[in-house]
């Protein structure tokens, strides 16, 4: 199987990864290599990070999801999985390209925000979230203008000046409504999960292969009760840290394997250098009323 | 311990610091908050990495920026206590 | 305070008259806005709750992982977060789970607050926008599910309801929890007397004049007021009602068709007559 691409890394898979862009770079050995195989249940030494992961003191993790399997992710960037016989591919490229990736990134003191993002102005412009807020949603919109897809749901960011995204792949997780709004069929699309009305909608037009450069970060929240919908920059220092803080993708992953520091200080040059903004929005607003004023706030 | 001009103060923790434009800003991963400081203020923490008085803090201060001596102390005051509030410092004598 | 301080009911059994109570109690009786203050007590199932607790996104895990995870989340949340909350979850153990959504040891003590099923038939078909028919079928459901994700993504993850007469009995009988049972219609026939009860279950001021007081600022007709002036959050999308509709008892005996009547008897007969719903 040829090798892929994945934030610059060079990875080879037994799991085939449609969503990656084929590895085009030199002939490096592998940084990441995934393999099937047995995993143990318990992590020899490990500590509970979250009901269902475990790390151990050399920064080893045990992800296992029920009816999926048990990842076994190493520093060394060697990733065991055990698949649930039950489990489909496109479930466990689910969690290798979340919650793995997440893992991987705090192992490598890498800065991973929960975000998708897309290009605009020759940079990442990320929308950063909860579940529900209209992440994936907002890049659809983008790509079916013509945007490329820089990351859906883990937009990853290295720690040094001046901070540059690391293109994931083009791959965006859709609820059928969220599809269905935006007159795309659902047919052929792999279900998120079996059952689920949640699918996998992989964006045709090519992806972004080398850094990019973050060009401005949209703070996603629901206008509540009685506010006004719109943008607004975020001005205060501590603002913008405490956003960046809960925008951080597995946060208390990053904090159980020391990497506490190295994350508040890619915070605070990020609210150094980058414009972030809030968009509130109306629970059921259309996402398309956003798209030209968000260009409009990037280009500034 | 209540503040006064003899009460000598120092750094308690050490928290992690990085600038943003013209705000210090701290975190105190412990206590888990963040805590920000501008320029002057900014000033004082770094003169408070060595125990020192209150009232040598303040005169140094004095020398450093114009402005009226009383309000200058009052505002030192006001400053130390919140640090103190926050843990941030220890106050003794 | 350790654990979970958990106001528990089966849907539109008078949690949120409960919570405003509390959420303007626990500010000395001040007034409250709907729209803010309740939120001082948390629905326990809200998604960003869970999913940051949980440490991953429930809107990738499929019900029967949710029905798993929850307990180990509800431990985690007693755990780092004790508080109020409120929960619609149904005391048993969820089909194809080991525990219940929130086990015994998670908790600190409940509150339960029981209401005439067909007053809640009535309520319910208003709030979801069904008919009392649909109402009355749902309550007879052991599989009866909110939080369900499709076709986009629901606040809050999925609690597993059951029918009327398992909630009730699930939470009465629960072993080894302290539980304080209230009936909505007590607490509508001797507000002071009951709120009473309730603040010196919760260790909280139980004295008569600030027991009046936030009742006052929670009392049915200022709540209605309000969400007749600014709205309230909470509504369901569907509902065909104010939320604050007619916050009485008894209403079944001129709005519940005979039949309907009939058929809540037989599906929940020997729990209401437990409760002396006759």
């Amino acid at each position: 199987m040829t090798d892929r691409l994945l934030c610059g890394w060079r990875v080879r898979s037994a799991v085939a990864l449609p969503e990656l862009l084929e590895w085009q770079g030199d002939d490096r050995p592998p940084d990441l290599t995934v393999r099937l195989g047995a995993v143990d249940d318990s992590l020899p030494g490990g500590r509970t990070i979250s009901p269902w992961l475990q790390i151990d003191g050399t920064g080893t993790g045990l992800l296992e999801v029920p009816m999926v399997g048990r990842f076994l992710v190493q520093r060394s960037g060697d990733i065991t999985i055990a698949p649930q016989p039950e489990a489909r591919e496109a479930e466990i490229r689910l969690f290798l390209l979340g919650s793995v990736l997440g893992l991987v990134c705090h192992q490598r003191g890498l800065l991973p925000l929960h975000a998708s993002s897309v290009v605009i102005e020759d940079g990442a412009v990320a929308f950063c979230g909860h579940s529900g807020m209209g992440k994936s949603t907002l890049a659809l919109r983008f790509a079916q203008r013509g945007h490329a897809v820089v990351s859906d749901d883990v937009c990853v960011l290295d720690t040094g000046s001046p901070a540059p995204v690391r293109p994931s792949f083009p791959r965006l997780k859709l609820w059928r409504d969220a599809l269905e709004d935006a007159a795309l069929p659902t047919e052929g699309l792999e279900r998120n999960r079996r059952g689920q009305d949640k699918f996998h909608f992989i964006e045709p037009q090519a992806g972004v292969r080398g850094p990019i450069p973050l060009r401005a970060l949209f703070m996603l929240r629901r206008a509540k009760h009685g506010e006004q919908e719109g943008i607004e920059r975020l001005s205060a220092p501590l603002d913008i840290l405490a956003a960046l803080e809960t925008g951080t993708f597995r946060m208390q992953i990053g904090r159980a394997l020391g990497a506490e520091k190295a994350l508040f200080q890619a915070h605070a040059l990020i609210a150094g250098t980058v414009p972030v903004y809030t968009l509130r929005r109306l629970p059921d607003a259309p996402p398309g009323r956003w798209l030209d004023a968000i260009a409009a706030t990037v280009r500034g | 311990m209540p503040l006064s001009p003899n009460s000598e103060i120092v750094r308690r923790s050490h928290p992690f610091e990085a600038a943003i434009g013209d705000t210090q800003v701290l975190l105190d991963v412990e206590q888990g908050f963040y805590f920000g400081l501008n320029a002057v203020a900014s000033r004082i923490w770094q003169r408070l990495e060595h125990p020192v008085r209150v009232r040598d803090l303040c005169l140094l201060l004095k020398a450093e920026y114009d402005g009226e001596e009383a309000r200058i102390d009052a505002e030192v005051f006001a400053f130390l206590a919140q640090l103190e509030a926050q843990n941030l410092i220890d106050v003794s004598g | 305070m350790s654990g979970l301080t958990l106001i528990a009911s089966y849907p539109k059994s008078g949690n949120t008259w409960l919570r405003a109570f509390l959420a303007s109690h626990l500010r000395g009786g001040q007034p409250i806005d709907l729209n803010v203050d309740l939120a001082r007590i948390a629905n326990l199932s809200a998604r960003i709750l869970q999913d940051r607790h949980a440490g991953l996104e429930h809107a990738d895990l499929t019900p029967q992982e949710v029905a798993l995870l929850r307990p180990l989340t509800s431990r985690r949340v007693a755990h780092d977060q004790p508080d109020f909350y409120k929960t619609h979850d149904c005391n048993f153990v969820p089909p194809g789970a080991r525990e219940p959504a929130i086990p015994a040891d998670a908790i600190n003590r409940v509150v339960y607050i029981v209401r005439d099923p067909r007053d809640v038939a009535i309520s319910l078909a208003h709030h979801f926008g069904w008919s009392v028919a649909a109402s009355v079928e749902r309550m007879a459901d052991s599989a009866f599910r909110m939080g369900r994700s499709s076709p986009c993504l629901n606040m809050n993850v999925e609690q597993w309801v059951s029918s009327w007469s398992a909630h009730v009995e699930s939470w009465l009988d629960a072993a080894g929890l302290r539980l304080l049972p209230l009936r909505y219609e007590d607490l509508l026939a001797d507000p002071l007397q009951r709120f009473t009860e309730l603040c010196r279950f919760l260790d909280l001021d139980d004295t008569r004049q600030a027991v009046s007081r936030s009742l006052e600022a929670s009392s049915f007709s200022v709540l209605a007021s309000q969400e007749a002036r600014t709205g309230f959050r909470e509504r369901h999308r569907a509902s065909n009602a104010p939320f604050f509709r007619a916050g009485g008892a008894g209403g079944w005996r001129s709005g519940l068709a005979p039949e309907l009547a009939e058929r809540l008897a037989a599906d929940q007969g020997r729990v209401m007559a437990r409760l002396a719903y006759r």
